[in-house]
């Protein structure tokens, strides 16, 4: 559909000078969409092989511990879990993705883990505290992945709309309305030759005329 | 200060306690309530759930998905496997690139 338009010589430069800059944005959306669309694989790829490896790790740690509980007694599991002196300290960065911030999280450790009775505790606790801790880390980072992906993901949407909407409506309105003014023009100025040829020709015949007489 | 949350069944998320997460164990009756009360706590960035909770808090989960914090992430459980991949980032994939890079080869 044409945009109503006055055919005037004006509005023929305007929309070329606009059809230009609008061809010019396609193509670097474009440009962007398609690095968008690598990161955002690239991302999946790692979220992919992350999860994998939580779930693994979060098996391996929950076994040891199991082995750790059954060679101590309930009450001193649990006091062990309770009265841990370990806390976890949240990292909160930014970090930008072509132009998009997503946070960057990091996590850590603060107070000396292995801090309990070693009497009462055993090897086990020892491993499955370390892999918890390894775990726990890992599953900041697949948090911090996720977050990116979903930020990534619309934006993704964003451009892909803007894209789609610069190609499909907004330059072929332009093209269209070019060419309705080309037309015009042309054909205001086919229809002024004409006249100008018809008036010749009558002054051609009326000098003509006054020859003869 | 930034917290850490997680909520699930006990067996997966007990050990947590140790490093001082907020832990909430749940079941399908209350695991809605809970989790409606962690969202609301501005100090919680992080909150995990183990994947067997997540169909009874899926519309509030959902919503959670739009704010910036907190994030939302789903993990494992140790006692079973319930085989669900994170439906929502599964559908984001197809959607946005068409074959689902998650599927297992």
């Amino acid at each position: 559909m044409k945009a109503q338009v006055n055919a005037t010589r004006m509005a023929l430069l305007s929309h070329k000078k606009k059809i230009k800059i609008a061809k010019r944005g396609h193509k670097l959306l474009k440009d962007k969409l398609e690095e968008l669309i690598r990161k955002f694989i690239l991302l999946v790829k790692e979220y992919k092989a992350k999860r994998g490896d939580i779930e693994k790790d979060l098996k391996k740690a929950y076994n040891l511990m199991f082995f750790a509980k059954i060679n101590m007694t309930r009450l001193d599991f649990n006091e062990f879990v309770f009265t841990s002196n370990l806390s976890v300290e949240l990292k909160i960065e930014k970090e930008k993705i072509m132009n998009i911030e997503v946070p960057k999280l990091d996590v850590e450790f603060i107070g000396n883990p292995y801090a309990y009775s070693q009497p009462q505790s055993n090897v086990y606790l020892d491993k499955g505290v370390t892999k918890y801790m390894d775990v726990t880390k890992q599953m900041i980072e697949l948090s911090s992945l996720e977050k990116s992906i979903f930020l990534l993901a619309n934006e993704i949407e964003t451009t892909r709309r803007r894209v789609n909407a610069l190609e499909y409506i907004l330059i072929p309105q332009f093209e269209e309305t070019i060419k309705f003014i080309s037309m015009k023009l042309d054909e205001r100025a086919r229809s002024a030759l004409t006249q100008i040829m018809k008036i010749k020709d009558m002054l051609t015949e009326k000098r003509k005329n006054n020859d003869t007489t | 200060m930034s917290k850490i949350a997680i909520i699930g069944d006990k067996e997966t998320i007990f050990p947590f306690n140790f490093f001082g997460f907020i832990t909430k164990y749940v079941n399908e009756g209350n695991a809605r309530a809970e989790f409606r009360s962690l969202i609301k706590q501005e100090e919680i960035k992080i909150i995990f759930v183990t994947e067997n909770i997540t169909p009874f808090i899926e519309k509030d989960f959902k919503e959670s998905l739009n704010r910036a914090f907190p994030i939302i992430t789903v993990i494992p459980t140790v006692s079973e496997k319930t085989g669900e991949k994170r439906e929502d980032v599964v559908k984001l994939i197809e959607r946005i690139i068409g074959p689902n890079l998650l599927k297992e080869e």
